[in-house]
């Protein structure tokens, strides 16, 4: 792969990463423009705000105090703005289907239920957000246009008079080489940065995995580079999370100072169902062979003994009788 | 033996052992009454099991936390009491201990009569007892809940065949006595007796299917016994995570086996008059035994409280604490010292091992015995990890009901039951046995 074509994958990965950034939980656009059903009476607001305090509160918190619990991504305080970005039927869409740590609250909850909290989590938002505000970064297809001319810059980027710096992934995908560039926008160019610390990774629960070696700068051309290992475990569908970032030092004089991609690199999780194989928790049908013979072998053994202890009272019985007999 | 008597002696011999011995089948003294105070507490005890089925466990204290309590409790101190039959018929059968021979069949009495009621102490501890046939409908192999059933109806079989093999030359001289007793127990003592002629084939093959049943209920008996901890053992609680409950539980049963031994033993010698079979040295030798046996089990109590004591793991120390100066420490205390370490040290003195204080001493340690399954069973339950918060007070404490009292007393009821019934159709001493010992000729014992 030539330097070109690398670049190339930067401009797209440039948007996934966006995206990503915002929350990539993509719903269909059906379901996104799903219109609420429930009137948003009082009475409706009500049952939601019940229904919340049962199913919502142990993990979203109290609405408005941001106090959900530190998992990892957080739970989002329905009263945030960013949530309250979400349309009625983004919302729809996430309370039934789920994600991760998020249940699925489609065989828990009615329909009726779950717009009933839909309704109680709008009456938390100060100004409402008209519903169908199109969020640019969400919609994949805006993709093939140049990651710098979407990249529009902050006003905080045009007091600069350089322009801040950015980061951006690269991927190489035969040998599984990953390449983070930092660079700046002069003019409409793209222009290299060296000796910036970049630090690439994988996302993990807790601390994420680095890959590069610790205190990697950039090179000449703004790169750095890390290969992927073979063996990494990932998701059921081998999908891991890359990350390029900035030390957090350093972050302040770069407008993209952390970039997320998901690729499907990793080895693929294949769960084990624990009740496939024969074992001691399993189903009886499904007992370890050992224990099977073992408890046979051992019914077998008294009932034979007891045949033979049979078998030597009848001899008593007949010695006896063929005596009497004589 | 050494002191063989010639046919003739051996006959006089014969004759008079076979009226000692046979004498209080015949005679009813005192015999009626015995038997309507049983009835009547089997009336009471029927009516207790009425209402339970009646109106389902919520008669008795058992609720959501103690959800086993005097009927396991009952449970595991019958499985316990019948392991003696092991211990006295097998282990010290095959070591040839010759004292044993009068007592053999008391032991074996008391084995089945116990083993067999263990099985009806779990059903009455069902509130749906017609779900029953479910165990075996839909049991799972891997639960020690269903090779408990295994064990205890093999060790149930075993027990019977030990009391009933020993029994053939007994039969055949009862067969030949008893000839005014009602036609159903001839036929009894005749079907028993397997046309017994007394001939050195027929004695070899006695002596071989009791040899072969005393080696076969070794591993049963153990296995009963250790199975029946597992029930407990094989959970995560406080107080039964234990490694050692396997050989906790069965040297706890060689306790109150041998209690219920000499109990047995003063009861029949004095109401049987049977001071020439189990004489004071018998006792002597029990009263041995119960110290060896005490001085066992207090090993492992030292083992199963003391280690986790000196740990004190949070979960544990609840527990401890509850027994050992808690709301259980004055059962626990009386248990572990009236019931346990007092009756060793007295027994180790040889007057105390004279009939009567060792019939007393007996009495303390199989009460203890039974208290000290309810120790096993009960607090630990009132212990969970998760605390207990926001339940009615009935949950958290346990008081046995009068029904529970009383469906606890039925089983033992039936095994009393079970023991006048053997003990008023058969020689309560082997008097076969009895006669070789003292030199008679085998030939003439038929």
């Amino acid at each position: 792969m030539s330097r070109k074509q690398v670049f190339f994958t930067f401009l797209l990965s440039g948007f996934v990463v966006f995206g990503y950034s915002q929350g990539a939980w993509v719903v269909p656009a059906a379901d996104k423009a799903k219109k609420n059903p429930v009137a948003s009476t009082a009475e409706s607001i009500g049952k939601g705000k019940n229904l919340y305090n049962t199913h919502c509160k142990s993990c979203h918190g109290d609405p408005g105090k941001n106090n959900g619990l530190p998992l990892n991504p957080k739970p989002t305080d329905p009263a945030s703005e960013q949530y309250q970005k979400n349309t009625d039927g983004e919302i729809f869409y996430k309370i039934t289907n789920g994600r991760g740590a998020m249940p699925a609250f489609k065989a828990t909850l009615p329909e009726q239920d779950r717009w009933h909290i839909i309704n109680f989590v709008r009456s938390l938002s100060k100004k409402k957000v008209a519903e169908n505000t199109s969020e640019p970064a969400n919609q994949a297809d805006t993709a093939q246009a140049p990651m710098i001319a979407t990249e529009t810059p902050s006003a905080q980027d045009t007091l600069m008079a350089e322009g801040k710096l950015r980061l951006a992934l690269g991927f190489e995908e035969d040998s599984k080489t990953i390449y983070a560039r930092a660079f700046r926008v002069k003019g409409g160019k793209t222009v290299p940065v060296s000796m910036v610390p970049v630090e690439i990774a994988v996302k993990r629960y807790f601390r994420d995995l680095r890959l590069s070696e610790a205190g990697t700068v950039t090179d000449e051309n703004g790169y750095v580079s890390a290969i992927f290992p073979d063996d990494l475990p990932a998701d059921t569908a081998g999908q891991v999370v890359i990350i390029a970032r900035i030390p957090e030092a350093e972050q302040e004089q770069f407008s993209v100072a952390q970039v997320e991609v998901t690729k499907s690199w990793g080895v693929k999780l294949i769960p084990q169902n624990m009740k496939e194989a024969r074992s001691l928790w399993n189903d009886n049908h499904k007992l370890p062979l050992w224990l099977l013979f073992s408890y046979l072998g051992a019914v077998a053994g008294v009932l034979v003994t007891f045949a033979y202890i049979l078998s030597l009272i009848f001899k008593i019985y007949k010695i006896g009788k063929s005596s009497m007999n004589a | 033996m050494d002191n063989h008597l010639s046919l003739e002696e051996s006959r006089q011999k014969l004759t008079q052992i076979e009226n000692d011995l046979i004498r209080p089948l015949k005679s009813h003294n005192g015999f009626e009454m015995w038997v309507l105070f049983l009835l009547l507490l089997l009336i009471l005890g029927f009516y207790a099991y009425y209402l339970q089925l009646r109106d389902g466990l919520g008669v008795t204290a058992l609720r959501d936390y103690v959800q086993w309590g005097m009927y396991i409790s009952n449970f595991v101190f019958f499985v316990a009491t019948s392991l003696i039959g092991m211990l006295i018929t097998s282990v010290l059968g095959l070591l040839r201990i010759p004292w044993i021979t009068p007592l053999t069949r008391i032991a074996e009495t008391i084995a089945l009569a116990f083993a067999m009621f263990a099985g009806i102490v779990i059903i009455i501890d069902m509130g749906r007892p017609d779900r029953f046939p479910y165990l075996f409908l839909h049991g799972r192999l891997q639960s020690p809940i269903l090779w408990d059933v295994t064990v205890v109806t093999t060790y149930v079989i075993i027990s019977m065949l030990l009391l009933l093999i020993p029994m053939i030359p007994d039969a055949a001289i009862l067969r030949r006595r008893m000839t005014d007793a009602p036609k159903w127990q001839q036929a009894i003592y005749k079907f028993l007796s397997a046309n017994w002629i007394a001939v050195p084939e027929q004695y070899a093959l006695i002596k071989k299917s009791i040899r072969v049943l005393a080696i076969l209920i070794i591993p049963t008996a153990l296995a009963i016994h250790t199975v029946t901890s597992w029930l407990f053992a094989s959970t995560l609680r406080v107080g039964w995570d234990s490694t050692i409950f396997g050989p906790y539980f069965v040297s706890g049963a060689f306790v109150s086996g041998v209690a219920v031994v000499i109990i047995a033993m003063y009861f029949f010698r004095n109401n049987y008059k049977l001071h020439n079979y189990i004489t004071d040295a018998h006792f002597n030798r029990m009263g041995q035994l119960l110290v060896l046996m005490c001085f066992i089990y207090l090993y492992f109590n030292l083992n199963e409280y003391f280690v986790p004591a000196y740990k004190m793991r949070k979960a544990e120390g609840h527990h401890l604490e509850a027994l050992f100066t808690g709301n259980w420490a004055g059962i626990f205390w009386a248990t572990q010292l009236g019931g346990l370490l007092i009756p060793m040290l007295l027994l180790i003195f040889k007057p105390f091992r004279k009939p009567l204080p060792a019939f007393i001493i007996s009495v303390f340690v199989l009460v203890g015995a039974w208290f000290k399954r309810l120790l096993i069973v009960v607090p630990t339950q009132q212990h969970p990890y998760l605390p207990i918060q926001n339940v009615p007070e009935n949950f958290i404490t346990y008081k046995p009901t009068g029904v529970e009292i009383m469906l606890t007393i039925l089983p033992m009821v039936g095994v009393l039951i079970v023991i006048t019934i053997i003990a008023k159709l058969f020689p309560i001493v082997p008097i076969w046995e009895t006669a070789h010992e003292q030199g008679v000729d085998e030939s003439v014992i038929k």
